[in-house]
């Protein structure tokens, strides 16, 4: 039993990282219309990014703030204004190629520019572990889960109860009507592109400790990302929460009492039970059609 | 088609046609390739270009259709039996993952591909005893056609040349029937298309069956020309390929697959001197394109004559 | 009316967002064969009553019913091949399409099945009745243009001409004379009552032209803020007292 919640209480941490990627993409989506598949490298060049700054003597935390900076100006800004903006009049379809591209160019980049090899990465919690009622649980995994937990209610509580907040959903989910009532859209969707690069800061901060820092650590987190997105649903924040909870919980679980072969494709088993039975997702709202 | 432009297909195609005899014989296995390749891409483009759809799965069609021929090819069977049944298994496939996707929010097909790709690939990995798992599966055998035998690189071009312009014909030709006119209008305006009776739904859906079988076809070839046959081309790193080399082309446009086509077969081999770099090239080059030409590469005489207005 | 001749019946609907009442309990009935005029000042819930009867949005309550059958909520497919159509209050036309192949892709569904379309001529036999239709329009000299290169009230045209290619029983058109210059004006009139007399079907009209309606329709029901105010022939709508307060307000 004391294994099991290590497990859950290991698995929610880990998905509440996933969840941090998924959000990001699940408000680009909803506020640009952008289906970013270079998500993965999202997360990936600020890994590198901060083991730069720390290799040249900086604490963590200021490695953080570096790159956070560094994000939001290339990943969020840059992003928007040299690739989104020339391209969503065009459709979805070209947008996601160049997204392909960019993710395929950066991964190349990273690897042929420094390394092939997989880093270690520093934590940002102690290491060890402590006993709460017979359970062992890492201070890593309490502290992301607070550190998670708590940019998530932040953002939510931004989301919902600032003006900004609010005409950001507002964008989200009718940006003409937002328009209309004097909502500046494109600054709104400014700001989803900088918090996106923000979340995909926190989770390389967070999952890169774990995972070492390779050049293609993009491609499971990216994809899980999207997986989480997808079986939350797409068209609710909250359901990048879940979907990533979910996974990193039934990933261990599986991983534990099945076989640790079988924890690559629970995610997406999950996300194919998903699209083919629920495809609005478990939080989702069934869409109506347009007129 | 103006007769300049059926001068100029024909011219085409007699270049290729003639072009291997000068070549070695890894030219010759790269115009083959490329004839294999197309096969996949003009399905796919018949999904996303002409109904509008995005496919993140044709690898995943390819690889079927692949495994089809490694298997029963080695089991004795015929070579066009294996080739209607990998087609007709794949469009199977194909509408019953498009069937529950469809239904809902038309975006889904591409989330279903892709997820549809990855579980693929997963089990052509894992499943040892059908599909030899990582080792693969070779030896697999050339057809023989009446008697002749198209061992021989030449001749095996020769056959792949001939069958990937009767399937360009067959789907020309769907295009020609009301079907086409039907996929232009869903694309162009599907709310007033579907008030007018256009099922887009099952328009959408058998384009992307139809799609599927072709890269089933693909597949086939596929496994006959490289003779050994494993997971790593089916892979969804390959679907986006494909992808890329329809949109690269142009999308929607029927010719767009072949020069999208050879620029993903050919690219490579031109990049190679860049070693390392390639990819980086490769991954910017296509951001960079996009930007500058969202339409594909043959929206360029668009983009000069409305330059010349 | 009696019991036979109902031929699109609708019964208290209603379409809310929210606290909105957009479309608050309205009952009307057409004949076969019928032209209805619906008039009322902007944002009655006129568009919205079309809306809801074609199933492009899903009412919140009532029922419509269509030569006795329930069609409530039915997607606008399903009510194009029970014979249904309409116009948009916005331009809807395939720009990327040439004239006649607009005309040929609004009726071609309804020519065969999905299976025999794929072995049909390219036209799938519906050449000459296109043409016709262009002939009616005098659309004859851009009959192979792009329908996104021509003018607005080309298009306007050609809009309306693809509602009435496959003979629908009931066409529901939504300001078909929004933006179109006088001239055109009565060209569009007098093409649809010869449609009404050749094709035979049932039309329901949204206009603010109120000269176009009352010459157009012997029937007209005017909405106000989601209701039916009055309804009758034009002549005594257009005196109804109430009808003048909504349109000038008081």
């Amino acid at each position: 039993m004391g294994d099991l919640i290590q497990l859950i209480v290991s698995g929610i941490a880990t998905g509440a990282i996933y969840a941090l990627a998924a959000l990001g993409f699940t408000l680009l989506w909803q506020a640009a219309g952008v289906i970013n598949f270079a998500q993965g490298e999202f997360v990936m060049l600020p890994a590198f990014a901060m083991l730069f700054c720390v290799a040249a003597g900086a604490p963590l935390w200021l490695a953080f703030l570096v790159a956070c900076a560094a994000a939001m100006l290339v990943l969020g800004v840059g992003f928007k204004r040299v690739i989104v903006d020339p391209l969503i009049r065009h459709g979805v379809i070209p947008l996601v190629i160049a997204t392909l591209g960019l993710s395929v160019g950066l991964k190349s980049v990273v690897k042929a520019g420094y390394s092939a090899e997989a880093h270690p990465f520093p934590s940002a919690f102690p290491a060890g572990q402590f006993a709460v009622a017979g359970v062992n649980i890492s201070y890593a995994d309490i502290g992301t889960l607070v550190l998670a937990g708590a940019i998530v209610v932040g953002l939510q509580a931004f989301l919902n109860k600032t003006i900004t907040g609010r005409a950001m959903q507002a964008v989200a989910q009718n940006t003409e009507s937002a328009r209309v009532l004097g909502i500046n859209v494109p600054r709104m969707v400014m700001y989803t592109f900088l918090i996106n690069a923000a979340l995909a800061v926190v989770a390389a901060l967070l999952i890169t400790p774990t995972y070492l820092a390779k050049f293609d650590m993009g491609d499971a987190i990216g994809q899980k990302a999207f997986f989480a997105a997808i079986i939350g649903g797409f068209n609710q924040t909250r359901g990048a929460l879940l979907g990533g909870v979910l996974i990193g919980v039934l990933e261990n679980v599986v991983g534990y009492y099945f076989s640790p072969a079988y924890k690559e494709g629970v995610a997406l088993m999950l996300f194919l039970v998903v699209i083919l039975f629920r495809p609005e997702g478990l939080l989702g709202k069934a869409e109506e059609r347009k007129v | 088609m103006s007769r300049k432009h059926v001068l100029a297909l024909v011219v085409a195609l007699i270049a290729v046609a003639v072009l291997p005899n000068f070549l070695k014989s890894y030219g010759v296995y790269l115009m083959t390739l490329f004839c294999v390749y197309l096969m996949a891409t003009l399905g796919l483009n018949l999904t996303v270009g002409y109904a509008g759809q995005m496919s993140l799965g044709q690898a995943a069609f390819f690889g079927i259709g692949a495994y089809h021929a490694a298997i029963l090819l080695k089991l004795g069977w015929p070579f066009f039996a294996v080739l209607p049944l990998a087609a007709l298994d794949c469009f199977v496939v194909g509408l019953a993952l498009g069937f529950p996707a469809l239904r809902v929010q038309h975006h889904y097909l591409a989330f279903a591909t892709l997820g549809f790709n990855v579980l693929v690939y997963l089990v052509m990995r894992n499943e040892q005893n059908l599909t030899g798992g990582t080792f693969g599966i070779s030896g697999i055998p050339r057809p023989s056609l009446l008697g002749f035998s198209v061992d021989g690189n030449l001749a095996f071009f020769y056959f792949t040349f001939v069958s990937v312009l009767l399937l360009g014909v067959v789907l020309w030709w769907l295009l020609r029937s009301p079907w086409g006119r039907a996929f232009a209008a869903l694309r162009d305006n599907p709310i007033r298309a579907e008030s007018l009776g256009i099922n887009i739904t099952a328009y959408t859906l058998l384009a992307f069956a139809i799609g599927a079988a072709c890269a089933g076809i693909g597949g086939v070839y596929f496994a006959t020309l490289v003779q050994f046959i494993e997971p790593a081309p089916f892979h969804v790193a390959s679907s986006l390929t494909m992808l890329l080399a329809v949109i690269v082309g142009g999308s929607g446009r029927f010719f767009g697959p072949v020069l999208g086509t050879v620029v993903v077969v050919l690219l490579p081999e031109w990049l190679r001197f860049m070693q390392n770099w390639y990819l980086a090239v490769f991954g910017f080059a296509v951001v960079a394109l996009m930007i500058w030409l969202p339409g594909g590469l043959l929206s360029i005489p668009e983009r000069f004559a409305k330059r010349a207005k | 009316m009696t019991a036979a001749e109902k031929f699109l019946e609708v019964k208290e609907m209603r379409k809310a967002y929210g606290a909105i009442k957009a479309v608050d309990g309205v009952t009307m009935s057409v004949g076969p064969g019928e032209i209805v005029g619906v008039i009322g000042p902007n944002g009655s819930g006129k568009t919205t009553l079309f809306n809801s009867i074609l199933g492009q949005i899903r009412p919140t309550s009532g029922a419509v019913e269509f030569c006795g059958e329930n069609v409530t909520g039915m997607s606008p497919l399903e009510l194009s091949r029970r014979g249904v159509g309409r116009t948009f209050q916005t331009l809807q036309v395939f720009g990327k399409l040439s004239v006649r192949d607009n005309l040929i892709a609004a009726a071609q569904e309804f020519k065969g099945s999905l299976s025999s379309r794929l072995f049909a001529a390219p036209d799938a036999g519906l050449g000459r009745h296109a043409d016709e239709m262009i002939e009616l329009f005098r659309l004859k000299h851009v009959a192979h243009a792009l329908a996104g290169t021509l003018s607005y009230g080309q298009q306007k045209l050609i809009d309306i001409a693809m509602a009435f290619m496959a003979a629908p029983r009931l066409v529901l058109l939504d300001e078909p004379c929004a933006g179109v210059n006088p001239s055109l004006v009565d060209q569009l009139r007098e093409l649809l009552v010869e449609l009404n007399k050749t094709q035979g079907g049932s039309f329901v009209v949204i206009e603010h032209n109120m000269d176009f309606v009352m010459k157009l329709c012997p029937h007209v029901i005017c909405m106000v803020e989601g209701k039916v105010l009055a309804e009758g022939p034009p002549a005594a709508v257009q005196a109804n007292r109430q009808v003048l307060e909504a349109y000038l307000g008081n």
